[in-house]
């Protein structure tokens, strides 16, 4: 079909809004924060050039790097354990078993509770002197087991973890929502020759809903990168900086006044956001073919 | 559709310097330039609103200045009630030209930053003036000077006293209040062995409380002058090795706890020794299991080594800002406000009403609450009066302060390696 000149005009006016918003909320920040990483300045007086000092700071930083791998487990940790757990949710729920409303209900609920309830929630759980955690552990006889959680170094990270991934009510939604497009028909043909619902499951619905699958895995991945208010209010990165991620050292950056070295760590971020993008990408693309 | 695109984005540009040119003249940023006989506006994003023991007499201090001078000057505030999120605002503010045109900073340090901007206005002067100076407790606005100028008005003050629960103390065994480091580790054994937290610590946030217990154990240590010295002082190390045994004389829940948690195990008796500012009284008594407020005793700093006992922490605590002004009507209208809420006898009825103490003399017999006049006795008695660490030293060392005292207590770095590490985040920062 040819593009008259009257379409033109069209495209243009139906792009022009999105294109700005774009322009002005993401494009522009992002070229500000990778001019100001190479300055130092501490958002008051003029910024001076400072070359790549702002990165060979942050690099020469033991707390980048542990910040840094943080993400990484996170990230992990969302692709590789939330999201199948959504999918398994999903995938059982779609088969309708009985209450099944009141699960996805109850699954999604934490969705639409606001983050900071969530944490003093899960903050009351971890505390030591009156947790319900220490609390059960006593109760079953495990009082030698109670600890200071989120205050201990061995067990911090991974109590943050573990309550961040406990959410999967989100992607729980946008697979199911994927499997109900699926034609019972396929279905139908499999109970025919035989196969087990496992197997309808492996075979059917994971390959029909690649695409759902790659979408929650990426939007994982970028929630897992952007991690930072459940973080802040549970435990501001600590014990000495075990549960830090990159957007808690970067706000520690603001925090100094040191907004070069904070827009550094933000092109850090951007950058391995793109590079985890573009790898949950390619996996899904392999897939494909 | 190159050319589509190119249109597109030529299109958004020519919007975007649109929005992008609304110019800051750099000057503060309430309403546009008054005539003459017109009523000035200044706005006045304020801290001291919302549950904030201050909240109320000082709400109603604007209410009497907007009385006093109704068709002159007029206050505007703006209500904040989140310390971090004002302190977010008034940099964002300042950096982008537009300094309130009344506000208020915590920390010297911060005080210096904004006043590098230009911004602020110069209040030298103003100060200077007989009747304005004299309001003053002695050395307090020469000690708020930059480079001999004063950008703002100093206004509350946090005196620190030691609070202990005469109460668990006397159930402890604990028969007389410490003054030495050794009294106390004895006063904590005994209470430990009661299952009485001794004092209560805490690594969130800004390590409040922690940080003043390293304040103290620093004026034991190093006497008045350890912070003059820097981190090359002993004292810093010795100061860090007690904290460690802080640490191991507390709740279990310390590192990582905040001020909620602190406060929760004195407020109800499940600690028996605490630091805070004066301003926490109005809060024991309203927050404090029954008869708490009355089972305190307070008491100035420890002894080390059989030096330097009887310390006091003191620091302001707020500083009243203006935003420098192009137009003069609006410099006298924010000169007003601040003549306005420092008259002595206002300052008292807000340090009566709110618990906290300010850098205006007043008349410690006007003080109707007996440990708050207890304070100011004390402290007037000190023998030497000390500011806490956060205020002394770089805000990215302060910032740092917590993670750098987690890594302490739970044995990731040695008290020597805690000093060097503060020395090197100084270092990079300065």
């Amino acid at each position: 079909m040819k593009i008259t000149k009257q379409d033109r005009i069209g495209i243009v006016l139906f792009l022009a809004p999105a294109l700005l918003l774009i322009l002005v909320f993401f494009i522009v920040p992002i070229l500000s924060v990778g001019v100001t990483s190479f300055f130092k300045w501490n958002g008051i007086t003029a910024p001076e050039f400072s070359g790549w000092q702002n990165y060979a700071k942050i690099f020469s930083d033991k707390v980048f790097w542990r910040s840094a791998r943080n993400n990484l487990i996170w990230v992990a940790g969302a692709c590789l354990v939330q999201v199948p757990l959504a999918l398994i949710m999903a995938m059982v729920l779609s088969t309708k078993p009985r209450g099944w409303k009141i699960f996805r209900t109850v699954y999604f609920l934490p969705q639409v509770i606001s983050g900071i309830a969530i944490a003093m929630l899960w903050s009351a759980v971890y505390n030591s002197e009156f947790g319900l955690l220490n609390g059960l552990l006593k109760l079953v006889g495990q009082g030698d087991s109670t600890r200071n959680w989120l205050g201990d170094p061995k067990t911090a990270f991974t109590c943050v973890l573990v309550y961040g991934l406990f959410y999967i009510g989100y992607f729980m939604v946008i697979l199911m929502a994927g499997i109900s497009d699926i034609d019972e028909s396929y279905y139908e043909a499999a109970t025919i020759d035989g196969a087990s619902r496992l197997q309808m499951e492996w075979h059917i619905t994971i390959p029909l809903i690649r695409y759902s699958i790659m979408t929650c895995v990426t939007l994982a991945a970028v929630y897992a990168l952007r991690t930072f208010e459940q973080l802040y209010l549970l435990t501001n990165g600590g014990p000495a900086n075990r549960t830090s991620v990159l957007v808690l050292y970067l706000y520690n950056q603001m925090r100094n006044n040191n907004y070069g070295g904070a827009n550094a760590s933000s092109m850090m971020l951007i950058l391995t956001g793109t590079l985890v993008i573009i790898v949950v990408r390619r996996l899904f693309a392999e897939k494909k073919r | 559709m190159k050319k589509l695109i190119a249109f597109s984005l030529a299109a958004a540009i020519g919007v975007l310097s649109f929005t992008g040119c609304s110019g800051q003249t750099g000057t503060a940023s309430g309403a546009g330039s008054s005539q003459a006989g017109q009523e000035v506006t200044l706005t006045f994003p304020c801290i001291w609103v919302g549950s904030d023991s201050k909240a109320k007499v000082f709400g109603e201090m604007v209410a009497g200045f907007n009385t006093e001078y109704a068709g002159k000057y007029q206050i505007k505030l703006e209500e904040q009630t989140d310390y971090d999120a004002y302190r977010d605002k008034i940099r964002t503010l300042i950096s982008t030209g537009a300094a309130p045109d009344l506000f208020t900073v915590q920390d010297f340090p911060d005080l210096e930053l904004y006043a590098s901007s230009g911004k602020l206005m110069n209040l030298t002067d103003f100060l200077a003036e007989s009747d304005m100076a004299s309001r003053f407790e002695d050395g307090i606005i020469e000690r708020a000077q930059i480079d001999s100028a004063n950008y703002a008005m100093p206004y509350e003050s946090a005196v620190v006293p030691i609070m202990y629960n005469q109460k668990l103390l006397e159930e402890a065994g604990v028969t007389s209040i410490p003054t030495t480091y050794d009294e106390f580790w004895d006063a904590c054994a005994k209470l430990k062995a009661k299952n009485i937290f001794p004092a209560t610590q805490m690594t969130s946030a800004n390590a409040w409380t922690s940080m003043l217990w390293y304040s103290y154990a620093l004026a034991a240590c190093g006497g008045a002058d350890v912070y003059k010295n820097g981190f090359d002082d002993p004292a810093f190390e010795k100061a860090a090795e007690i904290m460690v045994k802080m640490f191991q004389n507390t709740s279990s829940d310390a590192v990582g706890a905040d001020a909620t948690v602190v406060n929760g195990h004195f407020f109800n008796e499940r600690a028996a020794i605490y630091t805070n500012g004066s301003w926490i009284l109005g809060r024991i008594k309203k927050e404090g299991v029954q008869g708490l407020y009355d089972n305190l005793v307070l008491a100035p700093g420890l002894s080390y080594d059989g030096k330097n006992g009887g310390a006091y922490i003191s620091t302001i605590q707020a500083y009243l800002v203006a935003g420098k002004q192009d137009d003069p009507q609006k410099a006298e209208a924010a000169k007003a406000f601040l003549r306005y809420v420092s008259d002595p006898e206002r300052v008292v009825e807000l340090a009566n009403s709110s618990g906290a103490l300010f850098a205006i003399k007043m008349d410690a017999s006007k003080i109707t609450d007996p440990l708050q006049a207890e304070i100011v006795k004390q402290s007037a008695a000190a023998s030497f009066m000390i500011g806490h660490f956060q205020g002394s030293v770089p805000t990215a060392v302060a910032n740092e302060f917590p993670a750098a005292l987690e890594s302490l207590v739970i044995g990731d770095i040695t008290p020597a390696e805690f000093v060097q590490h503060l020395k090197e985040v100084k270092d990079s920062n300065s």
